[in-house]
C-alpha cells in the first residue's frame, strides 16, 4: 500500500469547546465526538502494524485518502479502543471495493448505508455483541467500530448529508451499523467460512443495505412455515430488488435457525427456498412496482417473461444472492434487509 | 496550553474537481447528451437535443449509460470525448 502524507493539525484555543470546534469544522455526525488529539490518535495507532502514512483506500465521493492515520482519527472521535483498528480497517477495504459501487450508494437519494457484519475470533477478543439486540445499543465494540465506519464515510468520503448525500431519508445505521455473528448458535457454518475463510480467521463482510425489517414468527416450529414467512415480508414492491435485483441479507434469529435446521434444511436448502418464493407476479409490480410499466427497463434474468402477467419475478438472480447470517438472542424475530442493489464483500482482518 | 486536533477529514481537493472552461458560444458546437435513463430523462434530453439543433445548429449526439448509479462505462466516455460540451440528466 502506497504512504501518504501527514493529516493537518489544528489548534483549538483553551477557551473554546473542543466538541463544538469538532462540529463546526463538519467532522462529527451531530452528537459528541471524543477530539482527535495527537496523543489519543497516537494511542490508537497502536492497535494496528500498519505505518500511520499508509494508504488503506480512497473514499468516494470526494475520493479522500484514507490514510491509517486519518482512520485512526475518526476512530478516536467515535470513541474506539485501539484494538478495533484491524476491524475498521478491514470494513474500509471491504466497502471501497468496486463492486460495492460506493460512490453510488454515498450519494444515492435512497437510504441504503454499508451494514458491518464481524466473523471470526475477533468478535470474542472485543467483546462484541451477537446476542439480544444485537442492531441496538449498549456494546462498546458494535457501537464505536459502526460509528468510526460512518464518520469516516463522511470526514474521508465527502458523503455530507444534504450536499453530496442525497438520501431522501436516510435511516439510523448511518450514525452506526454494525453487528457480530452468532457463530456459536448458528447450525450452518459462519458467512466467512462460507465465503472461504477459515472458521479462526477473523472477518468483516460488509453490505449496503436498509434498516432491519422485523418477521415475527413466535407460532411455528418448522421450515416451510418460518421460511414462508420470511419469504412473505421479503416479497414487497417497494424494495430496490424488483428493479434492480442485487443481493439481499437474512439475519436469521436463533430459534428460527434452530428450526429450520431441524427439519434438515441446510444453508443452501434455506436460501433456495426463499429464492422461489419471494417473488411478486409481473402484473403486481407494473401495477405499483418501482418502474411500474416500464417492465423493460429492470434487470430482471432473461428468462423471465415480461409479457405473461402471471410470470413470478425473484428478488434476486440466484439463490447465492440471499445472504443468511445468524445473529439474536432469545425470542423469535428475525429480519429482512433489502440491498442497495451491489453485493456485499467480505475481507479478512489482518 | 492550546489542543491540537489531527485532520479526520479529506483536506485536499482532487484537481480533477476544477469545472472545465466555459464555452463563449453553442452555435455549431457538437454537444453530447448523457441520458442516466432516470425517470423522464430521455424525453428530457430529447426536448433539449430538438431546441439545441434548432436554435444553435449543434451537432447533437445523444448516448445512454446502462445505470445511473454507475460510472459512465469506457465506450461511452469515449464517445463523449470529441464533443465541446456535455449536458447529462436527470437527477430526479
Amino acid at each position: 500500500m502506497p504512504s501518504m502524507g501527514a493529516a493537518a493539525r489544528h489548534s483549538v484555543a483553551d477557551a473554546d469547546d473542543p466538541f463544538q470546534f469538532c462540529y463546526d469544522k463538519g467532522w462529527t455526525d451531530g452528537l459528541p465526538v471524543i477530539p482527535p488529539t495527537e496523543d489519543r490518535v497516537k494511542a490508537m495507532l497502536a492497535g494496528t502494524t500498519l505505518a500511520p502514512n499508509t494508504l488503506v483506500a480512497k473514499i468516494p465521493p470526494a475520493w479522500g485518502e484514507a490514510t491509517v492515520e486519518k482512520i485512526a482519527a475518526n476512530c478516536v472521535m467515535a470513541g474506539c479502543l485501539p484494538a478495533h483498528m484491524p476491524v475498521v480497517i478491514a470494513a474500509v477495504k471491504a466497502m471501497t471495493d468496486p463492486v460495492m459501487n460506493l460512490n453510488g450508494m454515498q450519494c444515492s437519494t435512497h437510504l441504503s448505508t454499508p451494514l458491518v457484519v464481524v466473523n471470526g475470533p475477533a468478535r470474542l477478543e472485543l467483546g462484541m455483541n451477537s446476542g439480544s439486540n444485537v442492531f441496538g445499543q449498549g456494546n462498546r465494540a458494535n457501537a464505536t467500530i459502526g460509528r468510526a465506519v460512518k464518520l469516516i464515510l463522511t470526514n474521508i468520503g465527502g458523503a455530507i448529508p444534504g450536499v453530496t448525500d442525497k438520501a431522501t431519508l436516510g435511516h439510523p445505521g448511518k450514525y452506526t451499523y454494525c453487528i457480530a455473528e452468532n457463530e456459536e448458535q448458528s447450525p450452518w457454518d459462519p458467512l466467512h467460512v462460507e465465503r472461504g475463510l477459515k472458521r479462526e480467521q477473523s472477518a468483516v463482510t460488509v453490505f449496503g443495505c436498509e434498516a432491519p425489517h422485523n418477521v415475527n414468527n413466535q407460532a411455528s416450529q418448522n421450515a416451510q412455515d418460518l421460511s414462508f414467512t420470511i419469504a412473505d415480508t421479503m416479497a414487497t414492491l417497494g424494495k430496490n430488488m424488483f428493479y434492480a435485483q442485487g443481493e439481499v441479507m437474512i439475519v436469521l434469529c436463533p430459534s428460527h435457525a434452530e428450526a429450520i435446521a431441524k427439519d434438515g434444511w441446510s444453508k443452501q436448502h434455506f436460501k433456495e427456498y426463499l429464492y422461489e418464493k419471494a417473488r411478486k407476479p409481473v402484473r403486481l409490480v407494473k401495477l405499483g412496482g418501482l418502474y411500474g410499466r416500464e417492465v423493460t427497463r429492470n434487470f430482471w434474468p432473461r428468462w423471465v417473461n415480461r409479457e405473461d402477467d402471471n410470470e413470478m419475478v425473484p428478488m434476486v438472480r440466484r439463490a447465492s444472492e440471499i445472504t443468511v447470517v445468524v445473529a439474536g438472542g432469545t425470542g423469535r424475530h428475525t429480519a429482512f434487509l433489502p440491498g442497495w442493489a451491489t453485493p456485499s464483500v467480505t475481507v479478512a482482518v489482518e | 496550553m492550546a489542543m491540537i486536533l489531527v485532520d479526520p477529514s479529506a483536506e485536499q481537493a482532487s484537481a480533477s474537481d476544477a469545472g472545465a472552461a466555459r464555452l463563449d458560444s453553442l452555435k455549431g458546437r457538437k454537444v453530447g447528451l448523457l441520458d442516466n435513463i432516470k425517470h423522464n430523462a430521455e424525453y428530457l434530453l430529447l426536448e433539449l437535443a430538438e431546441r439545441l439543433k434548432r436554435d444553435y445548429g449543434c451537432d447533437v449526439q445523444l448516448i445512454r449509460k446502462k445505470t445511473y448509479t454507475r460510472f459512465a462505462e469506457p465506450h461511452v466516455l469515449a464517445s463523449l470525448a470529441g464533443c465541446h460540451a456535455v449536458v447529462t440528466a436527470i437527477g430526479d
